[in-house]
Parts: structure tokens; C-alpha cells; sequence
């Protein structure tokens, strides 16, 4: 019995979908990025509510484990050193501290001071350039300390595990899709580093107010950074990403100045020894 | 900043050269079919009307290997986190599958019918941990041959 | 629409042949799932998620190569075969194809 060929073609391709793929591609690409963003904020808070209900027992124990594992350093000059850790120390009851920071004093011309988990603070020699006062000096360590105090450290690193985490999960998938979402956490990351910034820069003014007597030098560092800035761009460039830009930092503690009523005063300089010529 | 303006201009390339790429391929596939479209293709074993009327049959087959774009990469791995239809492989594969059977068409010009297609699909990775350069697609079947027509 | 994946429909006779029709479908699977199965490979048993997931491909697969025939005037469909492979990280191709005939 012959079997009739029929031959025919199908007028509509059934085996593709007709959506057209842009749209496709905005849809999944904000969904994603909203629920990553989410995730993160939402991880941030918890990672803040843990830091900020741990106790002191926990803290000291982190803080010796990393204490014990940072690097050793020789000063680059004890004398200078020295005279930073009196300052450090004499800012601590007004910072309401009980653990004294470590102050290490390292030779880079770079205008910069860290404040490291384990309770240490290094200042860079270059940053002493660019403060004229004991004031300037002191509002600059303050700023540290308020970073220790605020265990910011602590903060930044159980956002870094979220970051890791939430990029592992999503890398579970490919390379590709880590390179697209990454950039919108990492902007939270250092939005949130802005902010710790801010609040640092606060109550190191009310650190400088209450053991000065009053906020006389405390944009001493930055309006010095500013001139470097308008002289040579490109050299302080590098320090926007994390800290929010000069000019706004300025303007922020000048009007808490303000709203908090202190006043300027007298500028106590610094007693030093002239700085050994070139040291970098 | 910058890695991501590099990502943005990949997948720019990647959308509009696939796109060309892919509404010309499927012009020549639809062109194709229709010219091949007399020559019956079945996924039967037994051939359509006399078989005592065959001469010759002949393993036949067709090959293509298709690649990926940066675009339909990308939907792809975004599609992996969230689920659901992957659409930008599906017209790859349409295409490739569609392309397979007729090289098999066209290699066997003069058959009478084609029995017992069957379609075999491979991906071809680039090595990247999951990431997918190419598909193959293999179609094979047994083309049959009657003896020619002489005119009364 | 009637199926077979041998030659002929038992107690039908075909009539007319018109090629060889498909469908196909690739699904990826989610990360809720991924996670579920990296669980399951501790403790062992189903994973329904992804069976969940075999299913519905399957099912959509054969409900376009059923639209594809219907297009072509065919009541049923002889010969059926699957294929899957897999195309993509985490995404799976389901194919089927047959041979569309209309049968008396």
C-alpha cells in the first residue's frame, strides 16, 4: 500500500521563543542586580547588628589574633615615633578607650595613616609634612582611633565575606556572570566605606573638641591634601574610591564645627626636632 | 571601570553581529528547504511506497559545528542563576539542527527518499569552567536510490 | 494527536507522510536547585527539583513538535526519539523528533 508523500513547511517556527532578546537581557540583568544589592544590604545590617552587640571579651580575643599577626616593624624614628604615642595615648580617655593603640611611625611619602585590626595605628612620615600643629596631628589620629573604636575593620571584613560569598554563588554558574554583578557590590562596598569615613571624621572632632577645648585645627590635614590636590591632581586620585572627595569632608566637619558649637583657638605647635632632611 | 566598558562593548559586538549573522543563516536555511523540499525525509525504517523498487541505499550523513555569541553567552549564564528557558540557545540550535539536515540533503543529490533520520547534538567547550563555545550537530540517515525511469 | 515510537499506529493504517517534524526546548535550572542538589549529594535520594525540571522540558518539547505537525496537516506522529545534550552551564537541551503522518 503506497504511502502518500505530503510534502509541506511550517509558516511559524514553534521551536524558538519570539521574545525579542534585548528585552530579555534588561529584564534578567536589573532582576539580578536588585536581588544581589538586596542580598548584600540586607547581609550588611546583620553583619552590623553582629558587630556592634559583640562584647569586648570578643573583640580583644580578634584583636590579639590579628595583633599577633601583623608585621613587626622598626622604627623609622623612635624619637618622632615616640612623641605619636604619647599623643595617641593622651587622646584615649576622651575617646572613651580602655586598650591603648599602637603607633607606628613608617617611612613613605605618601600623606596617609592606617588604623589596622589588632589595635594598631601607622602613620606615614609623608603625612607629617602636611599638618602644622599638634591640633592637625592629633585630629588625625583621633580620626583613627575613631575607626578603631567603631570597629570598622571588623565591619569592612564581614562585608568582604559577603561579597565573596555572593559571588561564589552567583560564579557557580560561569566566569562571565561575576564580571557583570560584581561591580554593583562593590559599589555598595565602598559607599558603606564613605559612610564609615564620615563617622570617623565626626567623632574625631569631638575627640579634638573635648581634649583641645575647642576644634581649632581640625581640617588642618585635608585643606593641606586640597592644595596638593590643585597642584598635582593625579598623585591623590587614588584616595577618592573609599573616602569620599576632599571638598565634602571639609565642608562636613565644618558645619558639625557649627551645629555643635566649638570654637576655634589657639594652636598648640608641634615640639619637635626639625624633620631629618630626606627620609624618602 | 574600565572592565566593564570592555564587557559592555563585547556584548555589544557579540548582539549585533549575531543578529546579522543569524536572520542571514536563517534566510539560507528557508531557501534551502524549500528547494530541497520534494526529497521526503522520514524518521521511519521502512520506506514510503514499493521497496522492491530500490537499487542502492546509502549512509548518508551531515555535519555543522555553530558558535556562540558574547550576547547569547551572557543570557545564557544569567538565565543559570534565575531558571527557566534559555531562548538564546534555542535558535542556535534550530539553526544548526535545520542546517545538519540539509547538508545530509545535499549530499545525496538524485536519492529517491531518506529513512531513518537521526540527529545527534555536542557542545564543544571552550574550557572556560562551563562556558560553552560551539554546538555540533550530526545528522545521519539512509538515503535510497530506485532504479531510474526509462520513458515508455 | 497520537504518538508511537515504533513504525506504524496499531489499527490504524497511515495514509500520507509529510517529514519529519521536532521540538525542542533548553532549560536551565536555578540556583535555589543547585543548592538543594550540592545537599543532596551528601545524604542521597531524588532530586526532585531537577526530575520537576526534566518534565516540564519534556512536556514542552513534545507540545511543540505536536504545534509543528499540526501546522503541517498531520494527525499523529510515528517514530518518536528523544535526544538531550547539554549546551550550556547548568542548561539542558531536550529534543524529540518523528516522523508526522496522517492516518486513516
Amino acid at each position: 500500500m503506497a504511502v502518500e508523500y505530503r510534502p509541506g513547511l511550517p509558516t511559524r517556527n514553534d521551536n524558538v521563543s519570539h521574545r525579542h532578546p534585548l528585552r530579555e537581557f534588561v529584564l534578567l540583568m536589573s532582576a539580578l542586580a536588585f536581588a544581589a544589592a538586596g542580598v548584600f544590604w540586607t547581609l550588611g545590617l546583620a553583619v552590623d547588628a553582629a558587630v556592634g552587640h559583640m562584647s569586648a571579651g570578643t573583640e580583644a580575643a580578634v584583636e590579639d589574633a590579628f595583633r599577633r599577626a601583623g608585621p613587626p616593624m622598626s622604627p623609622a624614628d623612635p624619637v618622632r615615633q615616640a612623641q605619636l604615642q604619647r599623643l595617641a595615648d593622651s587622646l584615649l580617655a576622651c575617646a572613651r578607650r580602655a586598650r591603648p593603640a599602637q603607633v607606628d611611625l613608617a617611612g613613605d611619602s605618601n600623606p596617609n595613616a592606617i588604623a589596622l585590626p589588632g589595635g594598631r595605628i601607622i602613620v606615614m612620615s609623608g603625612l607629617l609634612e602636611h599638618v602644622g600643629s599638634e591640633n592637625g596631628l592629633a585630629f588625625v589620629l583621633a580620626h583613627e582611633i575613631a575607626h578603631l573604636q567603631h570597629r570598622d575593620h571588623l565591619r569592612a571584613m564581614g562585608r568582604g565575606i559577603v561579597l565573596v560569598t555572593i559571588a561564589a554563588m552567583l560564579g557557580s554558574t560561569g566566569p562571565d556572570v561575576v564580571g557583570m554583578l560584581g561591580p554593583v557590590n562593590q559599589a555598595q562596598l565602598l559607599h558603606h566605606s564613605r559612610e564609615r569615613e564620615r563617622a570617623a571624621d565626626l567623632a574625631a572632632l569631638d575627640i579634638l573638641a573635648c581634649r583641645y577645648g575647642h576644634a581649632g585645627g581640625a581640617t588642618e590635614f585635608f585643606r593641606a591634601l586640597q592644595r596638593n590636590e590643585r597642584k598635582a591632581p593625579a598623585r591623590t586620585a587614588h584616595y577618592f574610591d573609599s573616602h569620599p572627595a576632599i571638598d565634602s569632608r571639609i565642608a562636613d566637619i565644618e558645619r558639625a564645627i557649627r551645629e555643635r558649637g566649638y570654637g576655634a583657638g589657639p594652636l598648640t605647635p608641634i615640639a619637635l626636632p626639625a624633620a631629618p632632611a630626606s627620609r624618602h | 571601570m574600565e572592565a566593564l566598558i570592555f564587557w559592555a562593548g563585547l556584548v555589544a559586538v557579540g548582539f549585533f553581529a549575531g543578529r546579522w549573522n543569524e536572520s542571514r543563516h536563517y534566510r539560507s536555511i528557508e531557501a534551502r528547504e524549500r528547494e530541497w523540499l520534494q526529497l521526503p525525509v522520514t524518521s521511519a525504517k521502512e520506506p514510503l511506497g514499493d521497496a522492491d523498487a530500490i537499487v542502492r541505499a546509502e549512509l548518508v550523513s551531515g555535519s555543522v559545528v555553530v558558535s556562540v555569541d558574547y550576547f547569547k553567552r551572557m543570557l545564557a549564564a544569567l538565565r543559570g542563576i534565575v531558571g527557566g528557558r534559555v531562548q538564546s540557545y534555542e535558535t542556535l540550535l534550530d539553526r544548526a539542527r535545520r542546517e545538519a539536515t540539509l547538508r545530509l540533503k545535499e549530499s545525496c543529490r538524485g536519492a529517491d527518499q531518506i529513512v531513518n533520520l537521526r540527529l545527534e547534538t555536542a557542545s564543544i567547550s571552550t574550557g572556560e569552567g562551563g562556558g560553552v563555545g560551539s554546538v555540533e550537530v550530526i545528522a545521519y540517515a539512509t538515503a535510497l536510490y530506485r532504479a531510474p525511469q526509462r520513458a515508455a | 494527536m497520537l504518538m508511537t515510537n515504533i513504525e506504524t499506529i496499531p489499527g490504524k493504517s497511515i495514509v500520507a507522510c509529510h517529514g519529519v517534524v521536532s521540538g525542542s526546548t533548553v532549560r536551565a535550572k536555578h540556583v535555589g536547585r543547585d543548592i538543594m542538589a550540592s545537599l543532596k549529594n551528601i545524604v542521597g535520594g531524588e532530586l526532585k527539583g531537577y526530575t520537576e525540571l526534566l518534565e516540564e522540558s519534556r512536556r514542552d518539547a513534545i507540545a511543540r513538535m505536536r504545534a509543528q505537525a499540526e501546522q503541517l496537516g498531520a494527525n499523529a506522529i510515528v517514530n518518536v526519539r528523544f535526544s538531550t545534550s547539554s549546551v550550556a552551564a547548568g542548561a539542558a537541551e531536550i529534543y524529540v523528533y518523528g516522523t508526522a503522518v496522517t492516518v486513516a
